[in-house]
């Protein structure tokens, strides 16, 4: 059927093909996954594109019908963690690029600001952060996030439980805020928001 | 500054996200002072200590809102960025790099 030398027996032309429209469909989430860990977007897509190339490159070592997507967010950050082990001053620089990102981000036509919340993520520690995105915005279960992230399943819950924690403490606190109104105001104010709906019905 | 009422036309908005209904849906049921139906693996409250023990419900439901609006958040900061058009460069290199493959395996 095939004259070419068959170095992959187990593959064909069509498995290729649709591994690579389903590679294609996972680009803007391994950006945005990218995004979370670098800061800086053009830093970003440079790790989501090398995680493409990986995952297109190991593909033959991918099984069909599992999760793809937890697939190459593993290899994206394997890939993240190496480069920064590769280089501590690189990460620095990446450090400071995030911060200059989170305030160029302010951009008051954005539906819902959401400096605040950047800059609470950027004060938690790297590990409950990635375990509360994945969670939290990527929508990985527990037991998948623990893939992802080579720990195990409470290991995860337990720094998704942290963050969360901590990212409210963050915001309640207010020491995100830069326009000086109180952050404990608005958390009121919400309170109050739900008040108010739970009697309007 | 917190833009409350946004983040609750979003909580509210069903159709805000269509992959996030199911967790959208748990999230009106808490506004509007229902019990969750469902354990979600989103659910924000999860582990929360209640921190007010004389009215335990209302605590739980004042840190189930809270978390709730920083659960909203969060999704949104993610896909705000998956929402993005992917710029052409990459389906160009993945384009370029497997004809380069294509020719090494043929």
């Amino acid at each position: 059927m095939n004259s070419a030398p068959e170095t992959r027996p187990s593959r064909s032309g069509s498995d290729d093909e649709g591994f690579k429209r389903e590679l294609v469909q996972l680009i803007p989430h391994l950006r945005a996954f990218a995004r979370t860990l670098c800061g800086d977007p053009a830093a970003a897509d440079d790790l989501a594109q090398d995680a493409m190339m990986k995952a297109w490159d190991a593909r033959a070592s991918f099984q069909m019908g599992t999760n793809m997507k937890a697939w190459t967010f593993m290899i994206l950050r394997n890939q993240f963690y190496s480069e920064k082990r590769r280089s501590w001053r690189q990460s620095q620089l990446d450090q400071e690029a995030a911060e200059r990102t989170l305030v160029a981000v302010d951009d008051p036509e954005a539906p819902v600001a959401l400096d605040e919340l950047r800059q609470g993520l950027a004060m938690l520690p790297a590990e409950q952060r990635e375990a509360l995105i994945l969670v939290g915005a990527g929508g990985f279960a527990y037991e998948e996030a623990a893939e992802i992230c080579n720990c195990a399943v409470g290991t995860v819950k337990s720094r998704v439980s942290r963050a969360r924690r901590a990212l409210h403490a963050i915001l309640e606190d207010g020491s995100y805020d830069r326009d000086g109104a109180s952050a404990g105001d608005a958390m009121r104010a919400i309170l109050a928001d739900a008040e108010r709906l739970s009697t309007v019905r | 500054m917190f833009p409350i009422g946004r983040v609750f036309r979003i909580l509210r908005s069903a159709n805000w996200n269509l992959q996030r209904s199911p967790a959208l849906n748990n999230d009106e049921d808490a506004i509007r002072g229902r019990p969750p139906r469902k354990r979600h693996a989103d659910s924000m409250i999860e582990n929360m200590p209640a921190p007010d023990s004389r009215k335990p419900s209302a605590a739980l439901d004042e840190a189930r809102l809270r978390q709730q609006a920083i659960g909203v958040r969060l999704r949104q900061m993610f896909d705000e960025v998956v929402n993005e058009e992917v710029p052409d460069e990459f389906l160009e290199i993945l384009r370029r790099h497997d004809s380069k493959t294509a020719e090494n395996g043929g």
